[in-house]
């Protein structure tokens, strides 16, 4: 059940797709490819087009360069009501003056189905959505969640190619949102349908995806996995946007069998090197995640280590969050588990602590040019 | 949980009387501001209106009330057709404008914000020049030698000119023009109302542009359309100038009929009776409308 983008024919392809409102580029040269049966997730800011690209697969609106591609038919002259694209809207978009069976029964009657069929149909997407009995109600007479379940009830029973979900649990409170993701996600796998989901939630596209694409500016700047997404960002951007993170200055001190060497508050860390190798003396931006330091008492012998003074703890249930002074200007966002059997011990304000670097390995470097990328911006 | 409770029991009742008094203060000044317009009301809709009672129950020579007036007036032909004609041409006049005005609102919630002030100015403007100058306006414009049979003629489009001026069908248009603004504004409200996501979900689901637009947007739209009519068709009944301008005679309507009972004969009886049975079908019909318009209201506050 984990499809691979390469092998099937793509349900969905987007051939450099632009979108532009007079001198705004709202959707700047898009291209992906969905598989059958894919879970995509387009994450990214409010503002960085991911409404707007939406519309473009629906056919709401024209793009304005490059070509939507559906199961090898390219969408771009093709009537909206004609691509048979379910989409669900934030504000679900429940037909008011319609019962919820009229509502589920609206696109089936669009395309002639016969009445019996169409009742038949009714009844099993409500069973489906677990809201049988509710088929005379009224939306207005419908809680939030029961809402969103009937506008994925109506736009599941016409069997479309691809679905579309444009922030769909934005109007729900935090522990109704948690069981709907898990609740379409499961209705939509049991189905195979392919998805693509929008959301500026990025614990939300975690959770949820097969593939998550982060969108800034209009662009899909890196589009993978979560988990690589998490550990391998691919620029400063992501990094940022994704799980929190330390974002230190750096400096190139050299390379040596594979690993380079990288200054970072007077002390050296050896970080394996993955693609480019940088020149000495070049200013970089680490990225270390707070749960990649660890905090001891003693100085360790085996590794480098920076010596500071809790600043912050914060309990947070299962992990503790600290905030560590490195000499004057530099913070450290360090994240322990509580119950880890090593460091059960739990530090407080004003313990002085040896910061070191877990694994070298998930340390990533980034070019150091981004604006406003300083020591203090992990916090 | 053992601290004496007398202290706070005071404070608590002080500040209950300083919370009655605040209150008390407030209403009396409410009551202050609404004053002017209670009297104002009283003076010229409440008196005028029991006059118009008193006028119409009382005849000379009668001691008591009569409902003399009434009886003739109900048993008219003349009477009963020009009432019959006042109600048939406000409904006309009154889906003349919600043709127009419909696709126009529609129209309105798509556009941007030049066209949409070129919508509203164009079809507000109207209402900015007295009713005098506007028919007069429509006088030049339907007349034998005016703007349209100068088109027409010119394009072929009739041999002769058409009569259009002081018949019935040039008072629906010059009328139909001045109520479009009533019927638009309603109509705009109710439409910037929906979701425009409501018919991009019905496209979605497989209905063209139109089957989405008379499938969600015209049903969803019937409280603005209700309101807009009811508007329309309370202002056209009771219109005077436009139909005596632009009708010139040909015809009569109710408040011409009041006027002349009133101005002409002089007869204050006829004129008071004539104009509360005008008032109880103009009311029968709003009320009609509002209980038609109840049922096409969604949503919470309904049911
Ligand atoms: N109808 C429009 N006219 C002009 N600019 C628009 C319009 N719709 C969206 N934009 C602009 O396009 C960009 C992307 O918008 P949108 O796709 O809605 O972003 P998102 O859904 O990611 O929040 C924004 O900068 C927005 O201001
Ligand atoms: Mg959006």
């Amino acid at each position: 059940m984990t499809p691979s983008p390469t092998n099937a024919r793509p349900d969905l392809r987007l051939v450099d797709v632009s979108r532009r409102y007079g001198p705004v580029t709202a959707v700047d040269r898009v291209s992906l490819d969905v598989a059958p049966g894919e879970f995509v997730t387009l994450l990214g800011p409010s503002g960085c087009g991911k409404t707007t690209l939406l519309k473009c697969i629906a056919g709401f609106l024209p793009p304005s360069e490059g070509q939507v591609v559906l199961r090898d038919e390219v969408m771009n002259d093709v009537l909206p009501h004609l691509r048979n694209i379910g989409i669900v809207f934030q504000h679900y978009a429940l037909f008011p003056h319609m019962t919820v069976a009229d509502n589920v029964a609206f696109g089936l009657r669009m395309r002639k189905r016969a009445r019996t069929a169409i009742a038949g149909r009714v009844q099993e997407m409500l069973r489906l959505v677990r809201l049988p009995g509710f088929a005379d109600r009224y939306p207005h007479q419908l809680s939030g969640g029961q809402q969103q379940r009937v506008a994925l009830a109506r736009v599941l029973a016409v069997e479309p190619v691809l679905l579309l979900l444009d922030e769909p649990f934005g109007a729900l409170d935090k522990k109704l949102r948690v069981e709907m993701q898990l609740e379409v996600k499961q209705l939509v796998a049991l189905l195979g349908m392919t998805t693509i989901f929008v959301t500026h939630d990025q614990e939300e596209a975690m959770r949820m995806s097969d593939r998550v694409a982060i969108m800034h500016a209009g662009r899909i700047v890196q589009c993978a996995a979560p988990e690589v997404i998490y550990d391998r960002p691919c620029d400063l951007f992501v990094a940022d946007f994704i799980g929190s993170s330390n974002l230190l200055d750096g400096r190139i001190r050299g390379t040596s069998a594979g690993r380079l060497r990288v200054e970072v508050a007077g002390v050296p860390l050896e970080v394996p090197c993955h693609a480019s190798v940088r020149p000495a003396g070049e200013d970089v931006v680490v990225m270390v995640r707070p749960e990649n330091l660890a905090l001891s008492e003693t100085w360790p012998s085996d590794r480098p280590a920076w010596a500071g003074v809790v600043s912050l703890a914060l309990h947070t249930g299962p992990v503790m969050e600290y905030e560590v002074v490195v000499g004057e200007t530099w913070r450290l966002r360090v994240s322990r588990p509580r119950m880890q059997v090593e460091s059960a011990r739990v530090w407080a304000k004003g313990d002085r602590v040896a910061v070191t670097v877990v694994d070298l390995k998930a340390v990533r470097i980034f070019h150091g040019d981004t604006a406003g990328a300083t020591s203090v911006r992990s916090l | 949980m053992d601290r004496p409770l007398e202290p706070r029991d005071q404070s608590l009742s002080t500040s209950g009387a300083r919370a009655r008094r605040a209150v008390w203060s407030r209403q009396l000044r409410l009551w202050q501001l609404v004053l002017p317009a209670t009297l104002f009301l009283v003076v010229y809709f409440v008196v005028p209106l029991g006059m118009l009672f008193y006028f119409s129950v009382r005849a000379p020579g009668v001691s008591g009330v009569t409902l003399v007036h009434f009886r003739k007036l109900l048993t008219d032909t003349f009477f009963l057709q020009t009432l019959g004609l006042s109600v048939r041409l406000s409904l006309e006049v009154t889906a003349v404008a919600l043709v127009l005005g419909f696709p126009l609102a529609y129209l309105y919630t798509r556009l941007g914000p030049v066209w949409r002030l070129a919508i509203l100015f164009v079809t507000l403007l109207p209402l900015l020049t007295s009713a005098v100058v506007r028919s007069f306006a429509w006088i030049v414009i339907l007349g034998k030698h005016g703007l349209i049979n100068t088109v027409f003629i010119g394009t072929g489009l009739t041999d002769g000119p058409v009569k259009l001026l002081f018949t019935l069908d040039g008072v629906r248009i010059a009328l139909a023009q001045v109520q479009l603004p009533f019927m638009l504004l309603p109509l705009i409200n109710a439409m910037e109302q929906l979701d425009p996501s409501l018919e991009h979900a019905a496209v979605s689901l497989g209905a063209s542009q139109a089957r989405a637009f008379f499938k969600v947007t015209v049903p969803l739209s019937a409280p603005g359309v209700v309101a807009g009519a009811i508007l329309s068709f309370a202002l056209t009944i009771s219109a005077f100038i436009t139909p005596v301008m632009v009708g010139g005679g040909s015809f009569n309507v109710m408040p011409t009929l009041i006027y002349q009972s009133a101005i002409v004969t002089l007869d204050w009886s006829t004129a008071s009776t004539t104009a509360l049975i005008l008032l109880v079908v103009a009311l029968a019909v709003v009320w009609g409308g509002m209980t038609l318009g109840r049922r096409f209201r969604y949503g919470p506050g309904s049911a």
